[in-house]
């Protein structure tokens, strides 16, 4: 082993007490680096080893973890990356969750790999970074700005603009501890799962502000990383699969969605498209060339993929907005009953900077409304407030009282899963959550049966192995059929290990749509290790399997593995119509668990299964 | 076969090919709206017979539908019979039946 960091890591951890006021950094070892990376793998370690079960979401002992990883700020696409790691409020587990944008490289330019944040502050402040110079900061002149109005703020105090400075913040959400609160930064940047800002928000952080530092990275092959950077690049452009994803980032995703029965619409009452709707509208050049728009790239990024826009039209024609992802398009408009583009694209840039989890909030709403409409909430409830289906301005309304936790609100604001059981009776049936706490990404799964599944055995509070990217890399088929339980099961826990990776390296996931081989070959040359496939899915797996055994310990067991009434309901129309998840969900549990390698009845890591991924240490806390 | 942007009735002892949106890319279009042919159904016909057809005039089209090494569908775009996902009412080796229609969907890479 080296007896240095590969310079492509600042070398440092930087740590902060928020109760003592007191902040010191720890270095990091080769042996450390080689082993955890960056990301969600240094993450899960420090969860695992300083968060114990004890330590609820939101107990001041709880961790949050901002890491980046070895590729972060290196010249090659979608380097700005940044993973969150936290024990989450809407699971009160693990939390893995990723914004791009520029947090990862201003970091690492200022001297750190990872801020990790503990304890609480007395009063709020903000985390300020410029090289050497870390502060505790008074937030106080910050509370109650949104986060656009934060990163505005504190660009005027410091004197600086543009990529300068990255602003990371809870928004409204974050100070009121919504359920799904997230932490956005760099204008559109959002790592939104498991209520990861609620957490910033405990911890009375406003924001954390990082001057572009001065400190420099450097590689051990320059030639070798640049021309492997090259070919990604090359691949992204080229590949069938990506070339949409390099020119429209998920935009694509509606359409095709729509024809698969894995668009959701109106809480998942049906899958059809309403009459009347143009689709053309919102094919990915109709949702990007309908509008006025121009690139926002993150760090070192060639991919035509985000983008702010103007309103064309509307109550709100003129403002500036970031494009939807797919995401926005989806919780900010189809789950809510909203087909008018404009109105989801501005309803979609009210909740960045209200600061929740686009997702969560498109269930949220739809229920509301869905109860709404079938009288199981009434206007009273909901203060005056009529909210309907596809009424952008009410959801806003409503997303306001959330926020700031006024009336109804207060409820809606602890997730959709909790808010639903507060309500219980026929309304409860018409919820979509995990048991355990946390809800799907947009799609309507009931037709995409590999990610429900992922979503329900997941242990970062949300998906795990993700749709399959390369999959035949791993071993797995080219396609399956999405409706066989063998075949599902078998392909999703065979990807494991993949999507750990991605996310421990600083990068974005649309610039790492490689082979493993070739992010391996980045990695290589950036750091001089021999890093090959096989290093990357042991160290995959046993990430995955370490977020795991945390879970384990915090309670979370495979009975809470199971989506609630409505997201396993069968769908009634559309193309998925009558296929039924329900009736093979044990099946497909038992195929996933024997896949990974995992206790069906406990839902441990099996002690082979840990010794065979070097977690032998562990066994003992988990099986003796 | 020219190619129309809107979708005209299918007639006897054809079949319809849709291809949707990004997937038009390989055939010429600009990776929107949509385009349709009217495929000619000959005797003997199955989905994967029919698909080798159109792909063979489209070698774009032809290089991203199938997996060069097993011959069969690759990973990056979804095929749909009468709405249906293959597998679930056809395989590639069903046969096809006048006013059948296949859809072709680009692979879903979500954010």
């Amino acid at each position: 082993m080296a007896a240095t960091v590969p310079s492509c890591y600042a070398g440092k951890i930087l740590r902060v007490d928020l109760t003592t006021q007191h902040i010191w950094t720890e270095p990091w070892t080769p042996e450390m680096a080689r082993t955890y990376l960056g990301g969600v793998g240094i993450g899960a370690k420090i969860l695992w080893e300083e968060v114990p079960p004890e330590v609820t979401w939101d107990h001041p002992d709880n961790r949050l973890v901002l890491a980046t990883g070895p590729l972060a700020g290196l010249p090659a696409w979608g380097t700005g990356g940044l993973t969150v790691v936290t024990r989450g409020a809407l699971t009160n587990g693990a939390t893995n969750t990723q914004a791009n944008g520029f947090f990862g490289a201003n970091l690492k330019y200022s001297g750190y790999d990872a801020i990790v944040l503990q304890g609480q502050a007395p009063q709020w402040v903000y985390l300020y970074i410029h090289d050497d110079t870390v502060e505790l900061r008074d937030a106080s002149a910050l509370l109650g700005k949104d986060t656009w109005e934060t990163q505005q703020a504190l660009e005027q105090t410091l004197n600086l603009t543009g990529h300068q400075l990255s602003v990371y913040t809870s928004g409204i959400a974050g100070e009121n501890q919504v359920r799904f609160a997230a932490i956005h930064g760099d204008y559109g940047h959002v790592a939104s799962k498991n209520g990861c800002g609620a957490v910033l928000g405990n911890k009375r952080v406003k924001a954390v502000a990082i001057v572009r530092g001065s400190k420099a990275l450097g590689v051990n092959d320059p030639r070798g990383l640049w021309l492997a950077a090259e070919e990604i690049a090359h691949d992204l452009r080229t590949n069938p699969s990506t070339q949409s994803l390099y020119q429209y980032g998920t935009l694509p995703g509606v359409v095709g969605l729509s024809r698969l029965g894995a668009l959701p619409i109106k809480n998942y009452t049906t899958n059809v498209v309403p009459e009347g709707v143009d689709m053309e509208q919102w094919t990915a050049s109709g949702l990007r060339h309908g509008f006025d728009h121009r690139g926002h790239q993150c760090n070192g990024c060639g991919m035509h993929h985000c983008h702010t826009q103007v309103l064309g039209s509307g109550p709100h024609q003129g403002e500036i907005v970031d494009e939807p992802e797919y995401e926005g398009w989806s919780g900010a408009g189809w789950a809510t009953g909203c087909t008018d583009p404009v109105a989801v694209s501005w309803l979609n840039t009210q909740l960045d900077r209200a600061c929740v989890d686009v997702n969560e909030f498109g269930w949220l709403m739809g229920w509301v409304m869905e109860c709404q409409e079938k009288g199981y909430i009434t206007k009273e409830q909901l203060g005056g407030l009529e909210v309907k289906w596809g009424d952008a301005e009410a959801a806003n309304a409503l997303l306001q009282m959330i926020i700031r936790r006024e009336g109804f609100g207060n409820i809606l604001a602890e997730g959709v899963k909790r808010a639903s059981e507060i309500v219980g009776g026929p309304a409860a049936d018409c919820a979509i959550y995990t048991l355990k706490g946390d809800s799907p990404r947009g799609h309507d799964h009931r037709a995409r049966w590999e990610e429900m599944l992922d979503t329900c055995t997941g242990s970062g509070g949300t998906i795990d192995s993700g749709p399959p990217v390369q999959q035949t890399e791993m071993g797995q088929p080219a396609r399956i059929n999405p409706f066989d339980p063998v075949a599902v099961a078998t392909m999703v826990g065979g990807t494991r290990g993949r999507r750990q990776f991605e996310d421990s390296l600083g990068t974005c996931i649309f610039t790492t749509r490689t082979t493993l081989a070739m992010l391996c070959r980045v990695l290589s040359a950036a750091t001089g290790w021999e890093f090959g496939k096989d290093d990357a899915v042991a160290f995959g797996r046993r990430t995955a399997a370490l977020m795991r055994a945390f879970n384990v310990r915090c309670g979370i067991t495979p009975d809470l593995e199971k989506p609630s009434k409505r997201y396993g309901s069968i769908p009634v129309d559309g193309p998925a119509k009558g296929q039924d998840v329900g009736q093979h969900w044990e099946q497909m549990i038992n195929v996933w668990y024997e896949t990974v390698g995992y206790d069906r009845e406990t839902g441990k890591p099996l002690p082979a299964t840990l010794q065979e991924l070097g977690l032998e240490d562990l066994i003992p806390t988990l099986w003796d | 076969m020219p190619a129309s942007e809107v979708a005209s009735a299918t007639v006897s002892g054809q079949v319809e090919i849709e291809v949707v949106a990004w997937v038009t890319k390989f055939v010429g279009g600009d990776g929107s709206t949509r385009k349709v042919y009217q495929e000619p159904l000959q005797a003997g016909d199955t989905v994967r017979t029919t698909l080798r057809r159109l792909s063979g005039r489209f070698p774009q089209l032809h290089k991203a539908l199938w997996d060069p090494d097993t011959g069969n569908l690759a990973e990056h775009i979804e095929v749909l019979v009468n709405d249906a996902v293959l597998d679930i009412t056809h395989t590639l080796e069903s046969p096809l039946q006048p006013g059948d229609r296949l859809a072709l969907i680009g692979q879903y890479l979500g954010g």
